[in-house]
C-alpha cells in the first residue's frame, strides 16, 4: 500500500545521519570507552577522539581547535553565546533580530525580564535584517548583537559580514547562530566576521545531542553550564565521545562534498519551486533571492499549512509547515509574520527543504504530490483563520 | 480497504477503536485534537485535561505500536470559542450547558470531521459507544450495545450527512470487552482509568473553573424566593446553581428546598419543595432530526433530558420551525434548561434539541 520509499524533505528539522559518522561512532557506542578527563590509557584514548574531532570542527570553522567548545547541541550553543556575551552576571543592552530561531529569542526574552535591556531588530518582508535598523539599534552600551547567519524556516541569508562590522565598530561583541547555515555555506568567513558562532551536528547528517560554540581566541566567555571544569572550564560536563566523533566526522564529510552539492541542489531547488508555483494557482515563494540553495518555503492560499504536511506525509513525502520545534502549537511564527504575507496565505505555509543526498526522482515526486494535497485541502472546507 | 481516521485521545477507547480498524485490514491514520492551550498555563495544572501532553504521548506510543501515522492538530483557539466561552455564559445567564453535546456539533463531528476529509479518508471513526447502520435514506444511529456506556445522548444534534463518513468500532462492543480486545492486543493504555469529567475541568469544581473566567462584576447576584413569593435570602450569582440543586443555598427551613427556576431578567433564584421539581412537559428548540426526517405531526417516542436519565414516554409536537414540545407520559423531575433533550426508538435515536424551559 505504502508508495516507494519516502521523500525525505525536511532538512532543516533534522538530516539523516551520514554513513561517515556512523563508522566513526560505532566502536564508541559498543566497546567499552571511559571518560576522556580519566588518566589510564583507554581515557587516553577517549580524550584523543574528542580532540581529533574538535580538529574536525574547527577545519570547518576555520578556526584553531582551542576556540572550539563542545555542547548537547545549537541550543545550548546559543544560551550560552546569549548569556556568556553579555558577562556574569549579565548586564549591558542586547540587540537580536526579530526572526531569530528560539534558541535565541527565548534567552533574550528572560535576559529582558531579568532587566537587561533588549532590542528586537526587524525583518524585511523578505525576512532579512535591514542594516539601517540594525545601525539604529546599537548604542554605546551595546554589549552584544546577534544575527543569524540564515533563516531556518524560510532560509534567507543575512548580512552578516556588515553587521559584524557594525557591532565591532560600536565596541560590542557579536555572535551568529550558524545552525541552519553550516550545511550550505562556507563558514570561513562567517567565523572571521564573529566573536561567537553556534553550530548543530544534526543540521549536518552528524548525531543529534551534540552542537558547538566557536569562541573567538582570547574572549573570556563565562560558562553557561558549569561543573567540572571540562573544555578548558568552559563548559561543564564529561564530553560525550561518540557523540563527538560522529559530529567531527559529519565536519570532515561536510567539507569534502558542499561546494558540489550546493551547485546540485540549488538546481533541484529551483526546479522544484518553478514547477510548483506553476502548477498550483495561489501560490508564492517565500524569502529572499539570496538564500539557503536547499529551502524551499511555499504559502498556498486558503490552506491549512499543517494539514497539508500530514496529507503529504500519508503519499510519502516528508514536509514541515514551519519550524519543528514549534509543531503542535497554534499561531504563526514570527518568521510568517515578518513576511507580512496577505491574510488567505497566512495559514498555508509549507517548508521543502533538500539535503545532499536528495535525488531528481526526490523531486518529481515533491511536484507531483503536492498539488493534489493542496487541493484536497483546500477542499475539506476547514475554515483557515489564523 | 478503506482510509480511516481515527481520533485518537490517548484514552483505552479511541486506542482500542485504532487498533480493530487495523486489525480489519484499514488505513488507519491517528489524528489527536489539541484543545487546551498547554503554552498558556503551567504544565501541571494543565494535567489530567483531555489531551494533554501526557495523553498526546500516549497517543503517539499506540499509534507507533500499530505502525499506523499519527498527528497532532492545535484547535484550542476554536475549543476556546466554541464550546469554553458559551460554557461559561451559559452558567452566567442561569442555563446549564452540555458541552459536550456542543463539541461533537462543533468540533469532532466538524473540525476534525473536514481534517478527515483534509486527509483524504473515507471515513472518520471515533470510540463513542454508538452503532451506525447503512440504510438508503439516511444513516441509522442507535445505542451502544453496552446501555450503561452508551453516547448516543451526546451525538443528536450532529448534522446527520456527517455520519455516512462515520465509524464507531466500539458500538458493539460493552466496555469490559474494550478493555479485554486491548490487552489482547498489548496497547500500553489498556489500563488507564478513566474521567467522568469535563475534559476541561479535570478537577471537577466547575464553580471555580466558571468564576476563574467571570469578573465579579459579571456575576448574577441576586434574591432567593420561595415559590410562594417570599424573600429568602441572597445568592452570589447563578452560575453556582442548576434545577434540581440542594445544596449551597446557605437556607435553613422546615422542609428540604430545591432550585427550582433561575429567572434571568431578575437575577432571582426561586426555590420550593421536591414536588415543584415535577414537570409532564417541556419545550425545546433548535432541533436536530437523525435518523429520520423532521416529524410534521405528533410523534411517540421516549424522551431522555439528561445523561444517564432513564428515557421516558412522550408525545413530541413540532410547534414550528425547529420547536417541539414534549409531553411525558409521567412527570419528570428537575427538566433543565440548557440541556439536551434526545428522543429514541428503542435503541434508535431519532434526534434531539435543547430544552428551553417546562
Amino acid at each position: 500500500m505504502k508508495p516507494l520509499k519516502n521523500v525525505y524533505l525536511d532538512h532543516n528539522a533534522s538530516v539523516p545521519l551520514c554513513v561517515e559518522a556512523i563508522n566513526e561512532m560505532q566502536p564508541w557506542l559498543t566497546g567499552s570507552v571511559s571518560n576522556p578527563s580519566s588518566v589510564h590509557r583507554s581515557g587516553q584514548r577517549s580524550r584523543a577522539a574528542v580532540e581529533k574531532a574538535r580538529g574536525q570542527v574547527a577545519k570547518l570553522l576555520g578556526c584553531q581547535p582551542s576556540a572550539v567548545v563542545f555542547t548537547s547541541g545549537g541550543t545550548e550553543a546559543n544560551n550560552m553565546a546569549i548569556w556568556g556575551g553579555l558577562g556574569w552576571p549579565p548586564h549591558g543592552h542586547l540587540v537580536i533580530s526579530a526572526i531569530e530561531h528560539p534558541a535565541v529569542m527565548e534567552p533574550a526574552v528572560a535576559l529582558r525580564d531579568l532587566g537587561v535591556e533588549v532590542t528586537f531588530v526587524p525583518a524585511d518582508n523578505q525576512a532579512v535584517v535591514a542594516l539601517e535598523s540594525v545601525r539604529e539599534a546599537i548604542s554605546p552600551n551595546t554589549r552584544l548583537v546577534s544575527i543569524m547567519a540564515a533563516n531556518n524556516e524560510v532560509g534567507s541569508l543575512q548580512p552578516i559580514e556588515k553587521i559584524a562590522a557594525m557591532a565591532h565598530d560600536s565596541g560590542a561583541l557579536f555572535h551568529t547562530d550558524a545552525v541552519q547555515a553550516a550545511p550550505w555555506t562556507d563558514l570561513q568567513p562567517l567565523t572571521i566576521s564573529s566573536d561567537l558562532l553556534s553550530l548543530s551536528s544534526h543540521k549536518i547528517a552528524g548525531p543529534m545531542g551534540i552542537g558547538a560554540l566557536y569562541v573567538r581566541p582570547g574572549l573570556d566567555l563565562p560558562p553557561f553550564v558549569r561543573g567540572g571544569g571540562q573544555q578548558g572550564g568552559r563548559r561543564g560536563g564529561t564530553e560525550a565521545t561518540a557523540l563527538i566523533v560522529g559530529f567531527g566526522a559529519a565536519c570532515a564529510r561536510t567539507r569534502a562534498i558542499r561546494d558540489e552539492s550546493v551547485v546540485r541542489v540549488s538546481g533541484l531547488r529551483d526546479r522544484l519551486e518553478t514547477r510548483l508555483l506553476d502548477s498550483i494557482e495561489g501560490a508564492r515563494r517565500n524569502g529572499s533571492e539570496s538564500r539557503l540553495p536547499n529551502t524551499c518555503h511555499m504559502s498556498f492560499a486558503h490552506c491549512d499549512g499543517n494539514v497539508l504536511v500530514a496529507r503529504l506525509d500519508l503519499d510519502g513525502v516528508s514536509a514541515s509547515a514551519g519550524a519543528a520545534c514549534a509543531s503542535g502549537v497554534a499561531g504563526t511564527s514570527p518568521v510568517i509574520d515578518a513576511l507580512r504575507l496577505p491574510a488567505k496565505y497566512s495559514a498555508g505555509s509549507l517548508r521543502l527543504s533538500l539535503g545532499y543526498e536528495t535525488t531528481e526522482s526526490d523531486v518529481d515526486r515533491a511536484i507531483h504530490a503536492i498539488p493534489d494535497a493542496v487541493h484536497a485541502v483546500r477542499e475539506s472546507g476547514l475554515e483557515v483563520t489564523r | 480497504m478503506a482510509r480511516v481516521a481515527v481520533a485518537m485521545s490517548g484514552g483505552v477507547d479511541s486506542s482500542t477503536a485504532a487498533a480493530m480498524l487495523r486489525e480489519d485490514g484499514h488505513e488507519v491514520v491517528g489524528v489527536t485534537l489539541q484543545l487546551w492551550d498547554y503554552t498558556a498555563e503551567n504544565l501541571t495544572s494543565g494535567r489530567g485535561r483531555c489531551c494533554s501532553p501526557a495523553d498526546i504521548a500516549d497517543a503517539r506510543i499506540v499509534s507507533d505500536q500499530l505502525n499506523i501515522p499519527h498527528y497532532v492538530f492545535d484547535h484550542s483557539d476554536a475549543f476556546e470559542d466554541h464550546i469554553v466561552q458559551p460554557f461559561v455564559q451559559e452558567y452566567k445567564n442561569g442555563m446549564t450547558p452540555s458541552p459536550c453535546i456542543n463539541c461533537n456539533r462543533l468540533v469532532k463531528f466538524d473540525i476534525l470531521w473536514k481534517l478527515a476529509r483534509g486527509l483524504e479518508a473515507d471515513f472518520l471513526a471515533t470510540g463513542h459507544y454508538a452503532r451506525l447502520e447503512p440504510s438508503p435514506a439516511r444513516p441509522q444511529l442507535h445505542k451502544g450495545i453496552d446501555h450503561s456506556k452508551d453516547q448516543s445522548y451526546f451525538l443528536f444534534d450532529v448534522p446527520v450527512e456527517r455520519f455516512e463518513k462515520v465509524m464507531f468500532p466500539l458500538g458493539g462492543l460493552a466496555k469490559g470487552e474494550v478493555r479485554a480486545t486491548a490487552r489482547r492486543l498489548n496497547l500500553p493504555v489498556a489500563d488507564k482509568a478513566e474521567s467522568y469529567e469535563l475534559c476541561f475541568i479535570p478537577d471537577g469544581n466547575k464553580d471555580n473553573f466558571v468564576e476563574m473566567r467571570l469578573p465579579i462584576a459579571q456575576r448574577r447576584n441576586g434574591p432567593i424566593r420561595h415559590l410562594d413569593g417570599t424573600l429568602l435570602g441572597h445568592h452570589s450569582g447563578l452560575h453556582r446553581f442548576t434545577v434540581g440543586q440542594r445544596r449551597g443555598l446557605g437556607l435553613t427551613s422546615a422542609e428540604p428546598l430545591f432550585v427550582v427556576a433561575l429567572e434571568r431578567g431578575t437575577d432571582t433564584l426561586v426555590v420550593g419543595s421536591s414536588e415543584a421539581l415535577a414537570a409532564k412537559k417541556l419545550n425545546a428548540v433548535r432541533c436536530n432530526w437523525v435518523s429520520i426526517e423532521a416529524p410534521t405531526k405528533p410523534l411517540r417516542a421516549h424522551a431522555r433530558i439528561r445523561h444517564r436519565h432513564n428515557e421516558v414516554g412522550a408525545l413530541i409536537t413540532p410547534v414550528g420551525n425547529d420547536r417541539v414540545c414534549v409531553q411525558f407520559q409521567e412527570a419528570q423531575r428537575a427538566i433543565t434548561p440548557g440541556q439536551g433533550v434526545a428522543f429514541y426508538d428503542g435503541d434508535l435515536l431519532l434526534g434531539g434539541g435543547w430544552i428551553e424551559g417546562t
